[in-house]
């Protein structure tokens, strides 16, 4: 508990929410499964749908989400979204 | 009915008079407007009715072999439904639903399907997205479409164009997760500013009944005032919290993660409503062409057995007449 209590204002900072915190969470607690554990729950983790923004009635070009492995997903994204607001701690 | 007179009596004219020129005259309407019988035939040709019976057959086999896919998949999507209703009753109780509440920019999140022939379940959702829209805005304040699925972005482009901030389609690839909808609902909280938000779905209740539902998640700061004011939302006061977050900190995450529950629910009931919706559809359907079926056969039939008929009664009085 108090591991996630500290950690807290570093991902809010990051610009991240609550919702994609929990996820790497999940997605990294999913991956120390066993197998066959493991395969059943990468299958509840596939990620399909394509959003457009839309701007003065008319859509822009819609973007597709099509991700398999989360984890490295949100990695990737939560070290970009440091970087550009100089977070990174390394 | 009136060509096939005409015809006939110009063969009558063809053998009885061999000037080419009423021949032709004769015979022009039948060459210039091709007929349903072929030329020569004796009776009305049935081969319309024939196709139109195979087209139906074929109809029907379709809407079956629908009803029962969608049949299938209801059953496990239902279950599924059932257990996600666990996620949003804990928020429900902690903190209360506000559909009366006023703010200032409030975003409709209209959840629709992606595909049709599933009865009326995305025009109702459309319907209450719209009324919702008419009652939530007004002078200084704004509202706004983001909405889940082809059908419900197909029928708000219409006259709402302008209102729409968002789109999501091809929701139901995959079956629907959690994960998914998570990924969703982060990208929807990141890119949309928001007092309120109204979550609008079909809740399923049975294969044939589905209530539009609608469900308010406020954002923190709006939480905010609303729990000083009291109300169902300040009671989280009574609650011990662990940690050192302030609570405006965990009104933002608790907010937050109930708009992904409340989202998943509501993606997996409007699912379910549509696999619900499209059976009955689809049933009703079936049975129509079965209908449809028996009364054309029933026509064909009848023709069938008039031109044999009246063939009969041709042959025997030609007989008849030559004995005589």
């Amino acid at each position: 508990m108090s591991a996630t209590t500290a950690a807290v204002p570093f991902w809010r900072a990051a610009g991240m929410t609550y919702i994609g915190y929990s996820n790497i969470c999940a997605a990294l607690v999913r991956n120390c499964l066993k197998e066959p554990f493991k395969s059943e729950a990468a299958s509840r983790e596939k990620v399909h749908f394509s959003v457009a923004k839309w701007a003065d009635g008319k859509q822009e070009k819609p973007m597709l989400w099509k991700l398999g492995d989360l984890t490295w997903f949100f990695m990737l994204q939560l070290s970009a979204q440091m970087m550009n607001k100089d977070l990174v701690p390394w | 009915m009136a060509m096939a007179v005409l015809r006939r009596e110009g063969r009558r004219v063809l053998l009885s008079s061999p000037s080419p020129a009423a021949a032709m005259a004769a015979r022009s309407p039948a060459v210039s407007q091709p007929e349903i019988a072929p030329l020569g035939a004796r009776s009305i040709s049935t081969q319309v009715v024939r196709n139109r019976m195979k087209s139906v057959k074929n109809i029907q086999k379709i809407t079956k072999a629908m009803k029962m896919v969608a049949a299938s998949k209801l059953r496990a999507v239902q279950i599924r439904t059932e257990n996600s209703r666990g996620l949003w009753q804990p928020f429900t109780a902690l903190l209360g639903d506000a559909p009366n509440v006023d703010v200032k920019k409030n975003v409709i999140v209209a959840i629709t399907s992606d595909k049709g022939l599933c009865g009326g379940i995305n025009s109702t959702s459309v319907k209450v997205s719209k009324a919702l829209h008419k009652l939530t805005s007004g002078p200084e304040k704004e509202s706004k479409y983001v909405i889940l699925g082809e059908k419900g972005k197909v029928q708000l482009i219409r006259d709402s164009k302008q209102s729409i901030e968002m789109t999501v389609s091809e929701l139901q690839k995959n079956p629907i997760n959690y994960t998914q909808i998570a990924v969703l609902a982060d990208d929807i909280l990141k890119n949309v500013k928001f007092d309120a938000l109204r979550v609008v779905f079909n809740k399923f209740e049975s294969v044939i009944s589905f209530k539009p539902t609608m469900t308010t998640i406020l954002s923190p700061e709006v939480m905010e005032k609303e729990s000083e004011s009291g109300g169902k939302v300040g009671d989280l006061d009574s609650y011990e919290i662990e940690g050192g977050e302030t609570k405006s900190e965990i009104l933002q995450n608790l907010t937050e993660f109930q708009f992904s529950c409340v989202l998943y629910n509501g993606a997996l009931e409007n699912a379910c409503s549509e696999l619900g919706a499209r059976m009955s559809a689809m049933d009703s359907s079936s049975r129509n062409a079965g209908d449809m079926l028996d009364r054309l056969t029933l026509t064909y039939n009848r023709t069938r057995q008039a031109s044999i008929t009246t063939e009969l009664i041709e042959i025997i009085s030609g007989a008849s007449a030559l004995e005589g």
